[in-house]
């Protein structure tokens, strides 16, 4: 009998990069490849470990902590499989998103600009005094803060990117004596490092701001430029109004969202409250779900209550829906007009997935999916009287219970949430 | 399947008598198609289309150039005419359609504004509006091109083998899209299928739930007889050749998806790029495989298709500090059919020195896209101005003179 292979062992991202650089100084180029291979696995295997968790976490969350994760990672997206990332990817989540998505604004810009994983996604990495790559000083103040239409300059860009040099990670092997001008300089915090050798230490102008050149406290200068103006505030505020209440906000509401952030210093929580606070005023907007809202409403539904046990293939079927979780390839993260995601193939694919569901619930229950009982409780008769009269008659026709279900979660009622 | 259930899902069962009759009407002039391959991310044209008579190109590119045209040597480009080369890589794909007078490119070519910003420049090439009116968001110029076809009697439909439907190609006329390659999944029989038909009976989704099932159908079935193929032991393809070549077979068997669109990513190389070989080498070897798998698998309609690559804009002139390209302005457009009169380059060109960049950094742009574009349309489906007008407002179609 063949002995089974154990699964990977899931690597912190200090012990990924001590091995890959330890696989670095392998003499051929055949025995990296060889030594790579079960690192990288060992590295696709945290990161799905902690997708598979994140998701399970979502399902069973009653709060709207997952939700706002779901959210500020978008915001600030990042891919895990450029560069091969997997073991950052959890810490991106748990020490730059978690702990800020309702604190300060400025706070959670910094925690994201300080993780390995943007660092690298946006090729900051690469970005060094004399050696301009201006990637992520664009997409800072693009996506991150000012929005595209934010009133700067390819001049700001430029000036952006010269100030971010030197933002990298530890090298390794690691410095073991500094030159005594640079030492009190240098800033580590687990695997990022401000290298003083790579920074630009020139003055810079940015938005109309003189930064004199400092070293890390300039981070903290940009952080408060980009937070405090009004377009950030703008920018942000929208973004949560179509979030938090659909895709034609009130303008009047984002305005006053914007606001709000500006007077509370970008106070998340206090922009979040008052979006939720004015919108419960408003008549409810019915939005076309994007997959992520489509495929764990109906996980949901169909667990009437229950708690999910194992995220099973869901990650998949996310996958297979366009919208692979925290797997968006580049920056500008997945849309969150409804309308974007609509579509000929991703209605087919709804449809077909829908009996996916059905027949796969046991799996992620752990027990059996009674379809009759199912169908009987309170939840989906809720749901059934909310359907148009054909797609109730409709769902009647059905030749069995489970295709009873399946059709619920494909008809144009439960598209929209 | 059978074209009728085909067209029972696609135009509903009150169509069928009508259209069926249309499908065997001769092929006329009104029947060229049209595909457009959208390269994300902004591919870097000068590594592609070489300017290898610009010794400023090599001035500025000290890693990242590729090598003048030298038959001798193999890691060089390949000469196409006394300024502009081939990277090596396209050789083997594209040289034969150069050679035959299949292909054309269109260097300084690009948009009528300034963006850098990827999302922003891809949305307003696709939605094809004056420059000065590119903000207001509603339709795609390929959505406004089958608008216009409408009246023609082949009733040009629009396909898009993307997993969302792309902003070229949403507006007035509903529009089938699906990826090409299919995860497994559940099998939807027809009556199973009629269900979900009256789901929507009535409902403002109808429509393109109906093209969704059709179109979905369609890929399965290519996808099984692309196995039966495999099985008799036909090599099979990979990468963008592989959905190239499941693109042409359904579009070659359905004549009525007759605009197609599909797109591309991955090509915003900020750091090492790589010259005659690395990543984009490979992202280019793939697309030129592609393009290739693309027209032979068409057929005969490969005579009167038009191929247009396109990108969202090109990259800076010189290199940056990591040996890659940050975000630029002019790119090169390349246009691809059977029935071309090409094997040249076209469009105005100029001289690249470090002062004739624009804003000291990126290739200008001298042929604006839709002006390339509308040329190409008129001649292509005989249309005159009021059509293109409505197309590209405010544009001045130019006549390439590949027809």
């Amino acid at each position: 009998m063949n002995p089974v292979s154990s699964p990977p062992q899931l690597i912190s991202y200090t012990d990924y990069r001590l091995k890959l650089a330890e696989i670095r100084q392998l003499p051929s180029d055949g025995q990296r490849r060889e030594a790579l291979k079960p690192v990288h696995a060992q590295g696709r295997a945290t990161a799905t470990a902690f997708l598979e968790q994140s998701l399970l976490k979502a399902l069973n969350d009653t709060t709207e902590t997952e939700s706002l994760i779901w959210f500020w990672f978008n915001h600030f997206n990042v891919f895990w499989l450029k560069g091969l990332l997997g073991p950052a990817l959890p810490l991106y989540v748990e020490q730059a998103i978690r702990p800020h998505i309702q604190g300060k604004f400025r706070e959670l810009l910094l925690a994201t600009m300080t993780q390995p994983l943007m660092i690298i996604y946006l090729d900051n990495f690469f970005n060094y005094a004399n050696k301009i790559n201006e990637n992520y000083a664009r997409e800072l103040l693009e996506l991150h803060t000012l929005g595209v239409d934010g009133g700067y300059t390819q001049k700001d860009v430029q000036e952006v990117a010269r100030l971010l040099t030197g933002f990298g990670l530890r090298p390794l092997p690691p410095v073991t004596q500094w030159p005594a001008k640079f030492a009190p300089l240098v800033k580590e915090q687990g695997e990022f490092m401000f290298d003083p050798r790579r920074h630009d230490f020139g003055s810079k102008q940015i938005l109309g701001h003189k930064i004199e050149g400092s070293g890390y406290t300039e981070l903290e200068q940009l952080a408060d430029i980009l937070t405090q103006h009004p377009a950030t505030a703008q920018h942000i505020a929208r973004k949560l109004c179509l979030y938090l209440v659909g895709e034609q906000p009130d303008p009047k509401l984002v305005k006053q969202a914007a606001q709000t952030f500006s007077d509370t210093q970008g106070d998340l929580a206090a922009v979040i409250t008052f979006i939720q606070q004015q919108s419960s005023r408003l008549p409810a907007q019915k939005t076309f779900k994007d997959p992520y809202r489509w495929v764990t409403s109906s996980i949901r539904l169909l667990a009437t209550g229950r708690p999910i046990q194992s995220v099973g293939p869901a990650l998949q079927w996310l996958n297979t829906l366009g919208q692979p979780l925290f797997g968006r390839h580049t920056p500008d993260g997945y849309s969150l007009k409804g309308t974007d995601w609509m579509g000929a193939g991703q209605m087919a694919q709804r449809f077909e997935l829908s009996l996916t569901l059905v027949n796969t619930m046991p799996k992620l229950l752990q027990q059996r999916l009674d379809a009759p009982a199912t169908l009987a409780h309170p939840n989906l008769k809720q749901l059934m009287s909310t359907l148009s009269p054909n797609s109730q008659t409709t769902v009647k026709q059905a030749k069995k219970p489970a295709q009873a279900l399946a059709l619920l979660l494909s008809s144009p009622e439960f598209m929209y949430g | 399947m059978d074209r009728r259930h085909f067209l029972r899902l696609a135009l509903g069962s009150a169509a069928l008598t009508a259209s069926w009759r249309l499908w065997s009407l001769p092929a006329g002039s009104t029947d060229s198609r049209l595909i457009l391959v959208f390269l994300r991310g902004a591919y870097d044209s000068l590594s592609a289309v070489v300017p290898y008579n610009d010794p400023f190109y090599y001035e500025a590119r000290p890693t990242l150039a590729i090598p003048r045209p030298n038959a001798r040597q193999q890691d060089s480009s390949i000469l196409l005419d006394n300024r502009w080369a081939l990277h090596p890589v396209l050789g083997d794909s594209l040289l034969p359609f150069w050679s035959s007078e299949q292909l054309a490119f269109v260097p300084f070519s690009g948009t009528g504004f300034v963006s850098r910003s990827h999302f922003q420049a891809q949305d307003w090439v696709e939605f094809g509006l004056a420059p000065s009116d590119k903000k207001s968001v509603s339709t795609g110029f390929l959505n406004r091109l089958l608008v216009e076809l409408k009246a023609s009697p082949m009733q040009q439909r629009g396909v898009s083998f993307t997993q969302a439907l792309p902003p070229s190609l949403r507006g007035d006329i509903s529009v089938a899209n699906s990826p090409v390659r299919l995860a497994a999944a559940q099998n939807l029989d027809d009556s199973y299928e009629q269900l979900l038909l009256n789901l929507y009976q009535g409902h403002s989704l109808e429509k393109i739930v109906r093209e969704g099932l059709g179109l979905r159908q369609e890929i399965r079935q290519e996808l099984k007889e692309e196995m039966v193929a495999a099985s008799r032991g036909a090599a099979p393809a990979s990468g963008f050749a592989l959905d190239a070549s499941r693109i042409g077979n359904i579009m070659q068997e359905h004549p009525e998806y007759n605009v197609g669109f599909v797109d591309i990513g991955g090509w915003d190389t900020h750091n090492n790029q790589g010259a005659v070989q690395g990543d984009l080498a490979k992202k280019l070897a793939g697309l030129g495989n592609g393009l290739d798998a693309l027209a032979s698998s068409l057929g005969d309609d490969w005579n009167k298709t038009l191929v247009v690559v396109i990108s969202e804009f090109g990259r800076t002139f010189r290199e940056n500090g990591s040996k890659g390209t940050d975000h630029g302005h002019g790119s090169t457009l390349w246009i691809m059919g059977g029935g071309l009169k090409g094997g040249r380059i076209c469009g105005e060109q100029q001289l690249l020195t470090a002062a004739t960049l624009h804003e000291q950094r990126d290739i200008p742009v001298l042929n604006e896209y839709r002006n390339v574009l509308g040329g190409l349309f008129a001649q292509l489906y005989g249309f005159n101005k009021a059509n293109l007008e409505r197309i590209f407002p405010q544009s001045n179609p130019v006549d390439l003179k590949l027809f």
